[in-house]
């Protein structure tokens, strides 16, 4: 287990986004930047993001050092949450232009989730693999690889043939770090074409490495269209358990791909009925 | 007498209170032309959607919010030039009424643009029929919170909504 997490922070070390760490800025010899994250980190004590005072402490940040990243990324991040487009990308923007190893990831991933713009989305995650060949980054709240993000937005676009290419040769890449939820998307885009056998594999994958509400609520699916009714109901009865004790896709911003509705599972008791 | 102390110290902790609300970015300020009669009570306190930790709350969730959005838009073309996003923001009062509607209108290079006004209207329209907003709570107790609603349309027809 030590190992693992040891590759994993790693691998994502360097593209993975928290509160930065002045004292690197320092040691690098960019004392504007060193500056400007410690008046950053004192300044916004106790301001919330939203607040027009937390964009003016951005700006006198920006004032010290325009090249500092990070305070872009935070006068955007208001703006994604209440989805206003025209504001975020063009902070975001800046974020991505002095820090694009680090930014272009999460302005990748908010494009699609928060904005439905997988056009861009995709043309992101593409920039970023042409600019950093072989480099792992995750999207901006960690819970998918650049690779699914792009194979999420290309199912968006009904582009299901490449975007099951994309994550199956990512999850072959990587089969020690699949996403949480990986196979469950993987699976239902092979459902969405018709290899229900392929479905099925992904589904109960999902099911053995992380078992949520969704994949029983699939593979019970599954099941009662192979006439398997003793099958269908074990897994139903497993999805509501799952389901009630909320062990399921979950965002606290959004409704997420093959999120598991209530109405869904009422749907499935009934027709096992 | 010590009952009217306890009682003007809470008054004053409410004042500090009030005082600590902080303009945000974002807000909607109510306009009684465009509002009319939509209520926020004596509490101007407007949260946003996400404070709760709670997801999106709407009676029925994501099906029954597409198909209410979907219904109403049912039969209605809309703006055949344009690819971008319309973005309808407003506020769901302490009594899950949605309220103060305002539209944001902008292509996928993320510059405002204009829609036709017909569309427009549809949208907003279809967003104010939409009636399962549900109440939020914060510290037990129902407050008023922003929401949005966010159409991505391509040439006539809706590609995504979303939440």
């Amino acid at each position: 287990m030590r190992w693992r997490l040891l590759l994993l922070l790693g691998l994502f070390g360097p593209v993975l986004q928290a509160q930065p760490n002045c004292n690197a800025f320092y040691f690098q010899g960019d004392v504007a930047a060193y500056e400007a994250c410690k008046y950053l980190d004192t300044a916004t004590y106790g301001h919330y993001q939203y607040e027009e005072a937390f964009q003016e402490i951005c700006d006198k940040a920006l004032a010290i050092c325009p090249h500092f990243a990070y305070a872009w990324r935070e006068k955007s991040t208001a703006y994604v949450k209440a989805g206003n487009f025209v504001l975020w990308l063009k902070y975001m923007n800046q974020a991505v232009r002095f820090d694009t190893l680090g930014m272009l990831p999460v302005r990748a991933s908010c494009r699609g989730k928060f904005f439905a713009d997988h056009e861009g989305a995709i043309a992101d995650v593409e920039l970023f693999e042409r600019m950093y060949p072989g480099t792992l980054a995750m999207a901006h709240n960690g819970t998918y690889s650049l690779a699914m993000v792009k194979a999420l937005s290309l199912r968006a676009l009904n582009r299901i043939p490449e975007a099951i290419l994309t994550a199956e040769t990512y999850l072959q890449a990587y089969p020690e770090l699949p996403g949480m939820y990986d196979r469950l998307h993987l699976g239902a885009m092979y459902l969405q074409l018709g290899d229900t056998a392929q479905a099925k594999s992904q589904f109960e994958r999902q099911w053995q490495q992380t078992p949520i509400a969704e994949a029983a609520y699939q593979l019970a699916r599954l099941a009662l269209t192979e006439k398997q009714p003793v099958v269908a109901r074990q897994y139903s009865q497993q999805a509501r358990q799952l389901f009630d004790a909320e062990q399921r896709l979950f965002d606290p911003y959004h409704y997420l791909s093959d999120q598991l509705f209530e109405a869904d599972l009422v749907a499935l008791e009934e027709d096992l009925r | 007498m010590r009952y009217c102390a306890l009682w003007l110290l809470l008054c004053l902790c409410q004042l500090t209170a009030w005082g600590q609300q902080r303009p945000w970015v974002e807000s909607i300020v109510y306009d009684p032309q465009r509002d009319g009669t939509f209520d926020l009570g004596n509490d101007t306190q407007v949260y946003q959607y996400h404070n709760d930790g709670k997801g999106v709350l709407y009676r029925g969730e994501q099906p029954a919010l597409h198909q209410s959005l979907r219904v109403a838009l049912t039969g209605i073309p809309l703006d055949s030039s344009f690819d971008g996003m319309v973005r309808i923001r407003f506020v769901v009062n302490k009594q899950g009424k949605a309220g103060m509607f305002r539209p944001l209108v902008c292509n996928v290079q993320g510059e405002e643009v204009g829609l036709e006004p017909s569309s427009l209207q549809a949208l907003l329209q279809a967003v104010q029929q939409a009636d399962g907003w549900q109440v939020k709570n914060i510290d037990g107790k129902p407050v008023h919170y922003y929401q949005y609603v966010l159409f991505r349309l391509h040439y006539g027809s809706i590609a995504q909504i979303l939440p």
